[in-house]
């Protein structure tokens, strides 16, 4: 199982702005997706979601085109979409639902039988411990619990290609856990793709990164393929506070975090082409690192 | 396929806003039909005081006076009803409010619904003013029937002068009217108006009902999620026309039903076999019992309302937004019922016609165009009568709106 988008590229057109009346939302992505979690890193607004919507045969690309083993997933319309669970950014639904009753409705959307979605309902349920609020309305359930319902949803169908658009906004660490994990599970010989600006969400279980920005594709691999590119670039020193100020504003550095040690000093961890700082010591890239250096 | 339209019928029914609606359209059937009845006044003398009957009670007793003239009107009864007309005439003057109460009550009252239709036909041909009722004679009474059909030939000379055609259908459609009438006193032609306005505001409430129906998902963001899933796009479109045609088709059977039963059960089962032409005007082209007028109402009704659903479901389709699509589709509903009243003429009276609402509302509604007016719109060279238009145009308009509504859902976000 594979999916392949080749070239694709969406532009929607921009009124607001007279001198440039195309907005460049994807520009020609080329992606091979193969099972696994695939985690998708961009800053708000790079074009992660349209190009997930697209990928979700939401959205028609304006050029380009997305195959699934080799067909294009347009001429697949139906046979397509039984083969994948979306979770968009923002999980709407009906105010006057439970979550049994949403669950069921989506259920028939994607249908199932009436035993079937009975089963997969109580299964999923008891997997993202929404057992005993089935009977409430969604309405009136928490943030982290609806993003649950969104999750459960997503799987029913128990999808062979599953997009997640920021799933895990909303929840708190141990939800993030137990969904990493119930992920973790689900994705063997699944295509898993999940876009998020949160690089620990992907970083301990994506197989495979794509690193957009501005619409496009900057790079793909594995963690450890695209920490390997800031390899030498990332150190850690501990300044006075008073010097803040200046190595804030010098240039070729960036600071990606600060701590507050006992002696009333700074340890900064920054990104750069060397050493400047005093005393700096070379660090360990992670996938966070790479994801600020490229923003 | 089958459990999606259960839970979609279910998902639009548990709808706090649909639920309040339909209780609100079957309320309403109830006070629709019943008000009429307790407009009904009747004033009588009893011992030398003047005493008014109301409701029902007044119904009782205008049906009791008026049972000689119960059941077919044959030209025998009109002389008898217009003999009684006239001595009473001699003796207390030209008008009709000269007349004594009691005289009134059991002298002109029991015959009046056939001696006003006498006095109809006998208008002139020229400027279409009754005669006196002095004038008439018995022979004229004795020869009704034929005065009918004289008179709707007059009528359509001064009504249709530059349209031979119009006459010349109008003089066919009268021919086939099934003469001679029949009467059954008690019921009241107000009850038309109160069956047109229900329907009226039934096709509020269901387009209250339906415009959230596509537009909704798009304001909520649920349309992301159900256009994902296998069923979500063209299937779903049709499944959640197929639910909301369910629920308006029997929203509208339970509904007319309770109108029907409680006003014909108040009024008189036996009345829907009274003829338009004595209800109405003698002129009327449409050779139909009350009964049968009942039925052809219901049904342009029925072929209104489901065109408003679908226009209404195309607009939803389309909108962004709940407010828009329930105010779009409202001001189109409104619009004929407008532009009967603001604008005239023949550009007005084709617009009117291609609106799905052509036929609801009042003066510009089906039954006004079916019991009173003699309007004919030509289409080219072919003249049509308009109540045949009024139900035509809203049929053809339903599939039309309802292909546009799965094209327009199926189609939208893709771009």
């Amino acid at each position: 199982m594979e999916i392949i988008l080749e070239h694709v590229t969406k532009h929607f057109k921009d009124k607001s702005n007279k001198n440039n009346p195309v907005k460049k939302a994807v520009e020609n992505v080329n992606l091979h997706l193969t099972p696994g979690v695939w985690g998708l890193l961009g800053a708000n607004g790079s074009g992660k979601t349209t190009l997930m919507r697209m990928v979700c045969g939401i959205m028609k690309p304006t050029s380009g085109c997305i195959r699934y083993d080799g067909i294009d997933i347009e001429s697949l319309d139906e046979a397509y979409r039984d083969k994948i669970g979306y979770l968009p950014q923002e999980f709407g639904f009906y105010p006057e639902f439970t979550v049994q009753q949403y669950l069921e409705y989506i259920s028939a959307l994607k249908g199932l039988s009436d035993d079937l979605a009975k089963e997969r309902i109580n299964e999923l349920l008891a997997k993202v411990s929404l057992e005993e609020v089935r009977r409430k309305k969604i309405i009136k359930l928490s943030g982290g619990m609806k993003r649950r319902v969104g999750i459960a949803q997503a799987l029913l169908n128990d999808p062979e290609f599953l997009v997640l658009d920021e799933p895990t906004s909303g929840l708190d660490p141990a939800e993030r856990v137990r969904f990493r994990n119930l992920l973790s599970e689900f994705a063997k010989d699944r295509i898993v793709l999940i876009s998020t600006h949160i690089v620990s969400d992907i970083e301990y279980i994506a197989t495979q990164n794509a690193i957009m920005k501005n619409g496009e594709i900057l790079h793909t691999g594995t963690t450890q393929e695209l920490v390997a590119r800031i390899h030498g670039k990332v150190f850690q020193a501990t300044i006075p506070q008073q010097e803040l100020p200046m190595w804030e504003s010098a240039p070729g550095i960036q600071i990606v975090n600060l701590r507050n040690e006992e002696d009333g000093r700074l340890c900064l961890r920054y990104l750069g082409k060397q050493a400047d700082i005093p005393d700096a010591v070379p660090q360990n890239p992670t996938l966070e690192d790479l994801y600020l250096y490229l923003k | 396929m089958i459990r999606l339209y259960k839970e979609e019928l279910k998902r639009i029914v548990r709808t706090k806003s649909t639920l309040l609606f339909l209780a609100a359209a079957v309320a309403l059937s109830v006070f629709m039909a019943y008000i009429p009845v307790t407009y009904v006044r009747f004033t009588y003398e009893e011992n030398g005081q003047e005493m008014t009957l109301k409701g029902r009670d007044a119904l009782a007793l205008r049906k009791q006076l008026q049972a000689p003239s119960a059941g077919e009107v044959t030209p025998e009864k009109m002389a008898q009803g217009l003999e009684s007309y006239q001595k009473n005439l001699e003796r207390y003057g030209d008008f009709y409010d000269d007349f004594p109460l009691s005289v009134h009550n059991t002298e002109i009252f029991p015959w009046s619904p056939l001696i006003t239709r006498l006095h109809e036909v006998m208008a002139d041909p020229d400027t279409g003013l009754a005669p006196d009722y002095a004038k008439i004679t018995e022979a004229d009474a004795l020869h009704f029937y034929d005065h009918c059909r004289t008179r709707v030939a007059d009528l359509m000379k001064s009504e249709q002068k530059d349209n031979p055609q119009a006459q010349q259908i109008a003089t066919s459609m009268y021919d086939n009217v099934t003469m001679p009438f029949y009467y059954y006193p008690g019921y009241n032609s107000n009850m038309f108006e109160y069956e047109g306005m229900y329907l009226f505001l039934l096709m509020f409430l269901c387009i209250m009902i339906t415009a959230p129906l596509f537009c909704c998902e798009y304001q909520t963001g649920a349309d992301d999620i159900l256009r994902s899933t296998k069923l979500g796009r063209r299937k779903l479109a049709f499944i959640k026309i197929l639910s909301i045609l369910t629920l308006s088709i029997l929203l509208f059977v339970l509904c007319m039903t309770i109108f029907m039963v409680i006003s014909n059960s108040i009024f008189g089962w036996e009345c829907r076999q009274t003829s338009m032409q004595i209800l109405f005007s003698a002129s009327t082209l449409l050779g139909l019992n009350i009964g049968q007028l009942q039925n052809l109402v219901m049904l342009a009704g029925f072929i209104a309302l489901l065109s408003c659903i679908s226009f209404a479901l195309f607009v939803s389709s389309a909108s962004k937004n709940t407010t828009i699509a329930t105010s779009l589709t409202i001001a189109f509903s409104l619009a004929p019922s407008i532009l009967y009243m603001m604008a005239g003429g023949n550009f007005a009276a084709y617009f009117r016609v291609l609106l799905p609402s052509g036929a609801l509302g009042g003066s510009n509604s089906f039954s006004y165009a079916l019991t009173y007016y003699f309007e004919f719109l030509k289409i080219g060279p072919v003249t049509v009568w308009t109540p045949w238009l009024l139900m035509l145009v809203p049929a053809a308009e339903i599939p039309l709106f309802l292909w546009l509504t799965v094209r327009t859902y199926s189609r939208r976000s893709l771009n």
